[in-house]
Order: C-alpha cells, then sequence, then structure tokens
C-alpha cells in the first residue's frame, strides 16, 4: 500500500502512530479492510462513519485488545503488531470503552491508583508499599478533581452513573499518561452538561497527548478535530481537515446511504 | 455510613466466634471436638476456594488437588521424617504451592465455567492418582500409622482430641490472619479489580494472568496447609477425604458464605458440614434434601451469602436503585452469590467475536 514509513514524511512532524493496511476479519465479514491510519504528534485525530464501519474494531486494533490479521502497526517507532494490550498500554497507548469500563468494586479513588499503578515505582511498589501508595494519592485525586469527580473520591465505583463512570474511565486512561488516548465514542449516553464537561476537558488536554477519536456527534468532532478520517464499511473513504470534510461529496454520499 | 455499622457488626461476631472456638472442646465430648477440628480444616481449604472463586473471580472445583498433595506431603513426612507439626505445615504449603504452579497453565488462561470444568477434572484426577500411586499413598487403604505430632521442636506430643483441635485452631487463626493482612495491601486490590474488569486492567498495563497465576499458586498453599492438618486431625489419609462430594461441598459452602469475604468461606463451610454431620441426624438419610434446602434459603435471603447478611441491607438497595437506572452491569461487584458465575463470558469480550459496535 502507501509508503508510510515510521517517521518518514517530507513534512510535519513524526508520526506517533502508524497503522499500514490493517485488516481484520469475523468470518465472512472484513470489519477493517486494508486501512491506514497515520497520527502524529500531539494531532487530535477523528474517526467518523456510519454504524458498522469499523471504527470501534480500528480502536481494538490500535489499542492491542483484538490482533489484526494484516497489515502491521507501529507506535512511537517501534512495531507492537504482535503486542498485547498490557505491553501497548505500557508504552503510551491509554484507552477508554464504548460502554465505561470502571473497577466496580473499588472506589473512585482507588480506580485511578490501579490505574496508575504501571506508572510508579517498578521494584519500589514491592519494597516501599506505603510510601508507594501515597505516590498515587495526589495525583489521582488531582485527576478526579479535573474531571469533578473529586467529592466521589470515596465512594465505591458502582454506585456512579453512566456519565460518572465515564469521566472516571477518562481519568483512568490519563493516569497512565499515555502518549496517545483512544477514545471510543466518549459522548454517547451523556447529558448535556456532561458533554459540555467531557468537550472541555478533552480541549485542554496537553499537546503531549494526542488522541485518537471515534464519535457520532459531529459538533464534536468538528470542533476539536486536527483531522479526520471517514470509515465506511471498513475501508477508509477520505480523511482530510474538518472543514474539507465537512463539505465532501463523497462523505455525504457515505452517510446518506447509511441513513436511508 | 452504614458499611461502619456493618463492619462493627462484623467485628463482634468474629470475636464471639473465636471465644467460642476457644472454649469449644471445654464444652462438648471429644467426637465432636474431633469433628470441630475437621470443620476448621475444612474451612480452611473454604478460604482457599473464595480466594480464587470470589476475590479472583475464578470458580474452582478443584483445589482437592492441593489439599490432596498437601496431606499425603504431610502425611509421608509425617511417617517417615519429623513429627514436628510447623515442618509439617511448611511441607504441605509447599506441596500445595507446587501443585498449584503446575496445574496453572491449564487454568489461568480460562475463565468462567470453563475453569470450574477444568479444576473439577483436576480435582478428580487427583484422587485417581492417589489411589493409584499405592507405594506413596497407601492406594484406596490410605496412610496410617503416624506418631502423635509435636507442634514445635521441644513441646509435648498432642496426644488428645482438645489438644489437636486447639493446635489446628491456632494455625487456621495464624494463617486466615497472614491472608487477610496481604488482601488488604494493593495485592487484594488489584485482585479485586482484575475480577472486576480484566480488559480494563490491561488497558492500564497490568499483567492480568500474572496476577491471577500468583493468586493460584497461593491459593495452593493455603490448601496444601489445610491438608498437612487433615492428617494432624484424623491421623490418617485417604482418597476418599478428596472426592467429588468435598469438591462440591466447599464450593457450596462457599458460595453460602457469601464468596468474597474470608471469613464467610469459613461460615458456610462450617455451616455446610453443620447440616451435613448433625442436622441430617434428626431426618435420617436426608441430608442432600437439607443441603438443597439450605442453598435455596441462603439464595434467597441472602443473595451476598452469610457474610453480606452484616455487611448491610442499605448497600443491596443501592445496588437495586442503581440497576434500575443504569445499563445492565456485565461485571457488577458481588450482585450474585458468585460474581464469576453470574459472569461467565466477563473478559472475553475483547479477545473475541466482534464488538459491539464496529
Amino acid at each position: 500500500m502507501a509508503d508510510v514509513r515510521v517517521g518518514s514524511g517530507a513534512a510535519g512532524p513524526p508520526a506517533l502512530l502508524t497503522a499500514t493496511a490493517v485488516t481484520r476479519r469475523y468470518g465472512s465479514l472484513t470489519a477493517v479492510d486494508a486501512v491506514d491510519l497515520r497520527v502524529v504528534e500531539g494531532e487530535r485525530h477523528a474517526l467518523i462513519g456510519p454504524n458498522g464501519a469499523g471504527k470501534t474494531t480500528l480502536l481494538d486494533l490500535v489499542g492491542g485488545a483484538t490482533r489484526v490479521d494484516d497489515g502491521r502497526i507501529d507506535f512511537a517507532g517501534r512495531d507492537v503488531t504482535r503486542l498485547g494490550p498490557a505491553r501497548r498500554a505500557r508504552l503510551g497507548i491509554g484507552r477508554i470503552h464504548q460502554r465505561p469500563a470502571v473497577w466496580s468494586s473499588l472506589t473512585v479513588r482507588e480506580n485511578v491508583e490501579v490505574a496508575a499503578w504501571r506508572r510508579v515505582g517498578g521494584l519500589r511498589r514491592v519494597a516501599t508499599p506505603g510510601r508507594f501508595r501515597r505516590r498515587l494519592r495526589e495525583p489521582a485525586l488531582a485527576l478526579l478533581d479535573r474531571v469533578g469527580l473529586a467529592d466521589l473520591a470515596t465512594s465505591t465505583a458502582a454506585h456512579l452513573s453512566h456519565g460518572q463512570r465515564r469521566l472516571l474511565e477518562i481519568a483512568m486512561a490519563l493516569a497512565n499518561q499515555p502518549r496517545l488516548l483512544l477514545l471510543d465514542e466518549p459522548a454517547a449516553g451523556l447529558s448535556g452538561v456532561e458533554v459540555q464537561r467531557l468537550a472541555a476537558l478533552l480541549a485542554g488536554l496537553p499537546r503531549e497527548v494526542s488522541v485518537l477519536l471515534v464519535e457520532h456527534r459531529l459538533d464534536l468532532v468538528y470542533a476539536l478535530a486536527d483531522t479526520v478520517t471517514v470509515l465506511y464499511d471498513g475501508r477508509r473513504v477520505a480523511s482530510g481537515g474538518p472543514a474539507e470534510i465537512r463539505d465532501s461529496p463523497e462523505v455525504r454520499r457515505a452517510y446518506a446511504e447509511a441513513v436511508r | 455510613m452504614t458499611p461502619t455499622l456493618g463492619r462493627r457488626l462484623g467485628q463482634a461476631g468474629t470475636v464471639g466466634a473465636l471465644a467460642v472456638a476457644v472454649a469449644a472442646p471445654w464444652l462438648t465430648d471429644p467426637y465432636t471436638t474431633s469433628l470441630l477440628a475437621r470443620t476448621l480444616v475444612l474451612g480452611l481449604v473454604g478460604v482457599s476456594v473464595a480466594l480464587l472463586t470470589g476475590i479472583a473471580g475464578l470458580p474452582t472445583l478443584g483445589q482437592t488437588g492441593p489439599y490432596a498433595a498437601g496431606a499425603y506431603a504431610g502425611a509421608v513426612v509425617g511417617l517417615h521424617v519429623s513429627p514436628v507439626g510447623v515442618v509439617q505445615v511448611l511441607v504441605g504449603a509447599a506441596a500445595g504451592a507446587l501443585f498449584g504452579a503446575l496445574t496453572v497453565p491449564l487454568v489461568v488462561y480460562a475463565r468462567g465455567v470453563v475453569v470450574l470444568m477444568i479444576t473439577l477434572a483436576i480435582g478428580e484426577l487427583t484422587v485417581t492418582a492417589a489411589s493409584r500411586w499405592r507405594s506413596v499413598t497407601g492406594g484406596t487403604d490410605g496412610l496410617a500409622g503416624m506418631p502423635a505430632v509435636q507442634p514445635v521442636w521441644g513441646m509435648g506430643v498432642l496426644d488428645s482430641d482438645r489438644a489437636r483441635y486447639l493446635y489446628i485452631l491456632i494455625v487456621v487463626a495464624v494463617v486466615v490472619a497472614v491472608v487477610l493482612t496481604v488482601l488488604r495491601t494493593p495485592a487484594g486490590l488489584l485482585l479485586r479489580a482484575s475480577r472486576d474488569d480484566e480488559a480494563r486492567m490491561r488497558a492500564s498495563g497490568h499483567r492480568v494472568t500474572g496476577y491471577f497465576a500468583v493468586a493460584f499458586v497461593a491459593a495452593g498453599a493455603l490448601a496444601g496447609i489445610a491438608g498437612s492438618l487433615l492428617v494432624t486431625a484424623q491421623q490418617y489419609v485417604s482418597p476418599a477425604d478428596f472426592g467429588f462430594e468435598v469438591s462440591a461441598l466447599l464450593l457450596l459452602g462457599v458460595v453460602i458464605g457469601g464468596a468474597t469475604s474470608v471469613g464467610g468461606a469459613i461460615a458456610g463451610t462450617a455451616l455446610v458440614l453443620a447440616v451435613r454431620d448433625w442436622f441430617a441426624g434428626l431426618l435420617p438419610g436426608q441430608a442432600p434434601l437439607l443441603l438443597g434446602g439450605l442453598f435455596v434459603v441462603t439464595a434467597y435471603l441472602f443473595p451476598r451469602g452469610v457474610a453480606g447478611f452484616s455487611a448491610g441491607v442499605a448497600t443491596l438497595l443501592r445496588t437495586r436503585t442503581r440497576r434500575g437506572t443504569a445499563r445492565p452491569d456485565p461485571g457488577g461487584p458481588g450482585e450474585g452469590p458468585v460474581p464469576a458465575l453470574a459472569a461467565p463470558v466477563r473478559g472475553g469480550r475483547a479477545h473475541r467475536g466482534p464488538g459491539a459496535g464496529t
């Protein structure tokens, strides 16, 4: 396929993530079909497309929860195609799930602490567990403050609403200090106020964190994204700036067909 | 908040139970005392089952495997090497841990009901091996004739049911205290998080399979200790001590006890054994019927097990209301008697089949 190599490209910042012709099949269905994707450092990259276009599968392939059948994935200059999700997370790929995944029997603060676990410490985790826990506590509370859950720090995560779980999972993903954050429909199921909070939170992310976002709410996508990639039927149909994509006849056709 | 009250009730219950346990051999006859000693032993195996089933989320019918390994190792040491109890307990722990380490690859990649089937097979194979390997285990005749146990070097031997019972009570109490302490450290936190949502653990960079493997080996060591104590309790060991009924009773006891609680596991196991061995005397031959009735009653009245009763009806009510508003929760905590059984495909969603919205 295209000659995308790690860190190549005549112009622009280096690529953080390069997916080359990645393919994933489920039986006779090809959910993701030879898709190329490039996310550069600091970019906000959105994936849009109708239901069943392969957006979540593509995120799973990047995060490592699902393995590719074909193609290759490079992250931060190394081939991660064969690495599992935990390994990729330690390399700096953080993610949130379409259905917010939190540890229900832990408290809200413990959720963030356990999520940040792998960031702090090596041997210190075993040698001085007490001090290690304290090192986790402050950043955890700061993160909870940022997502607006500080008041709930000591409640059990099982008691959170859907929207609160979503915000908590974002805090958990950030706790790992990811270089690339995979967001799977973060606005789904949120109330108006919660969506605003989410938009502000995402807009306020430092540029050290690149974002790959799947989202149906196009207002959010156009407000946030530098680059938009349109998937349809497992294939990439277009990629470009938000304005370009909004006016592209191809994209309109793809969406119109799906709606009909 | 209500959990504090629940905790106080739990603490009061624990202190009371301990007092009764210490006084028991003076309140009953030697035969009952020896039955109580065996109950304690099985309670410890129950703790090991609860550690896997409720806390790590790997439901098991196979802890009779390391239990048997610990028992035979303890018996062989007692017969040929040393009458010292501490030595036997440590050897039992090592044998149980070794058994766990050898079988861990079979278990740790499976989840839910599949774990149940694999561990059942492991348990049954162990019993078969124990009855065939005559040179070491004495086959179906079992091993007998160990000299009386001497708890530590220089102490007198345990020559009465009361002495044996108290020795076993002390060892079990120490081991359970260690387990409770470890579960309060980050290790317990990581295990519970792994049970709650494995995919999220991996997404945060945790080596979940490794955690489960460690828990499995540790549970093996616990069962192995219980095995060596069984030999002390009955001065005899045979494959009949590790049959399927024992595995089933243990799982039943742990579920009744509340699965996620160490104290509940002991209480549940004791309750099940009491129903089978004592109350069944009122209705001879009807023990299975009584056990079935007990299980139905517990499942209806205490969906979180006997231990959950003091932890508070309030929590339960809150959970109910939350379920009304939120999405159906695939991996919610302790909403059924055994979380791991309620969600058998937990954790598999990230690896198999198309996701919810591709």
